[in-house]
């Protein structure tokens, strides 16, 4: 019994890991569009993050069944159990990030005025790339049960908010307001949308340090301030 | 050990430094735990672990045999064992065994009510008739056997002899019910009817069960003992050492890497 339970824990972590790898690369390919400064997407990033948001959905159903499976099958428990659980936590999670990869470029590709989008360039491009590494360690840290990361993550969110914040009131600072051009309006809330789903990958990736947090030491910390 | 709850207020037992040996081997080794009136605990721990030998050290069965000792203290309702007549201590704590034990040759009803009639506990007939009454009802077997109360036991299924036994150890209405792995042998559909059944009577009995089954502590035990080569390691909620073991070997145990 000891043996098959192994293997499909085993299985499950094999499979968590693919995902993982399909979710940071749909992150890559973001920052690769916004970095490039080009309004216009290459149709090859557009169909690979396409293409990466069909097999995580594919992946998250098997995984999601692979889960229920070993659970009914074997009856988990201890740190088998904080695992599986934290596991299927975490492919919702990163369900969600692909997601909001796809919904972001759906959004850049709605921006009509490239000059508000420029001026704006280097902090969404700080935004994006300080998710990806909150993603990247959050998975890090449960992969390796490693708690460290998983602090760092959380308390990234907490700075990821406050730079949100700050960087609503930037836009209208930098963007000349006396101009009163639709085209602006609509591309401004585009930018908001951007912006605000960068920060729902930044809260998703918390609760993925928060689900390794509860696999490696069995605390539930969500909704719980990190001590210092 | 880690003992994971910070106190139980008035446990109906209280068990201090309880040691056994047989012939200077110690199979328990100075185990300490409350245990938790109404409620059931489970004993676990891999074979040869001390689990058995710890319960029927509580009913004093190894008095019977000249090669085994048993030190410490053991406090029922504040009363040492001890010190008590066995019989009294019997009657309080009373005890089910592994394999359905019915006695043969006496009916159902004879079997309700051995433990009043090979002790010459003069009892009513009408006493009797509700004690017998009463206790099946309690192991919910009293629709099943009424119209048949002068049956052998014998001639009853497994999970129904089983009932009978812990319905027997019941007619002293005692404070404590022991149970030795009370469904291992029995067939998936009577042990979830004994499991159901330990479940209710926690209600107005306290229950110490010794379990090799993880899942059957697991579903419905309230408290449990982990232990290991005679000692106790660790005792707790049984939701909490399920999911979150503080000892490693206690992790260990319940994740198969051993037992």
């Amino acid at each position: 019994m000891t043996l098959k339970k192994d293997n499909a824990l085993l299985d499950i972590q094999s499979d968590l890991e693919s995902l993982a790898n399909l979710a940071l690369e749909q992150m890559d390919l973001l920052k690769t569009i916004i970095n490039s400064a080009e309004m216009e997407i290459s149709k090859d990033v557009l169909k690979q993050i396409e293409k990466n948001e069909k097999d995580i959905d594919k992946k998250e159903v098997k995984l999601s069944n692979k889960i229920v499976n070993t659970i009914v099958l074997y009856q988990p428990v201890a740190s088998d159990l904080r695992r599986i659980i934290a596991s299927y936590r975490i492919i919702l999670n990163l369900e969600r990030i692909s997601d909001l990869v796809v919904s972001i470029t759906n959004y850049y590709k709605k921006i009509e005025t490239p000059d508000a989008f420029s001026k704006m360039l280097d902090l969404i491009n700080n935004m994006t790339a300080t998710s990806t590494e909150m993603v990247r360690k959050a998975l890090l840290s449960f992969i390796n049960n490693d708690k460290e990361y998983a602090i760092w993550t959380i308390k990234n969110d907490i700075v990821f908010d406050e730079y949100n914040h700050k960087l609503l009131k930037k836009i209208f600072a930098k963007i000349d307001t006396t101009e009163c051009d639709k085209q602006l309006l609509v591309s401004i809330i585009h930018i908001k949308e951007i912006m605000s789903n960068i920060e729902r990958i930044a809260d998703h990736s918390t609760n993925i340090a928060e689900a390794a947090i509860y696999s490696i030491e069995g605390k539930d910390i969500r909704h719980h301030k990190l001590d210092n | 050990m880690i003992n994971t709850i910070a106190e139980i207020k008035n446990p109906i037992l209280s068990i201090r430094d309880l040691s056994v040996a047989y012939d200077k081997n110690y199979a328990v080794k100075s185990v300490s735990v409350d245990i938790k009136k109404n409620a059931v605990t489970a004993i676990m721990g891999p074979s040869g672990c001390g689990k058995s030998t710890m319960l029927r050290a509580l009913n004093r069965m190894h008095e019977l045999y000249e090669n085994i000792t048993t030190t410490g203290e053991v406090l029922l309702n504040n009363e040492n064992i001890f010190d008590m007549p066995a019989i009294k201590l019997r009657r309080q704590m009373g005890m089910v065994f592994q394999r359905p034990n019915p006695f043969p040759t006496m009916s159902i009803y004879d079997n309700v009510v051995a433990g009043y009639n090979l002790n010459g506990i003069r009892v009513k007939k009408s006493e009797k008739d509700d004690i017998v009454e009463r206790s099946l009802r309690d192991v919910a077997l009293w629709d099943e056997v009424k119209d048949s109360l002068v049956k052998k036991g014998s001639f009853l299924s497994g999970g129904q002899q089983q009932r009978l036994c812990i319905a027997r150890a019941l007619a002293f209405n005692p404070d404590v019910i022991l149970l030795d792995e009370p469904t291992s042998a029995l067939d998936p559909i009577a042990t979830s009817k004994i499991e159901d059944l330990l479940v209710k009577l926690k209600e107005n009995y306290t229950i110490v069960m010794v379990t090799h089954n993880m899942g059957q502590a697991a579903r419905i035990s309230d408290y449990s003992l982990f232990l290991y080569l005679g000692e106790l390691v660790e005792y707790g909620k049984t939701k909490n050492m399920f999911t979150t073991p503080k000892d490693p070997r206690t992790e260990q145990y319940l994740t198969g890497k051993f037992g």
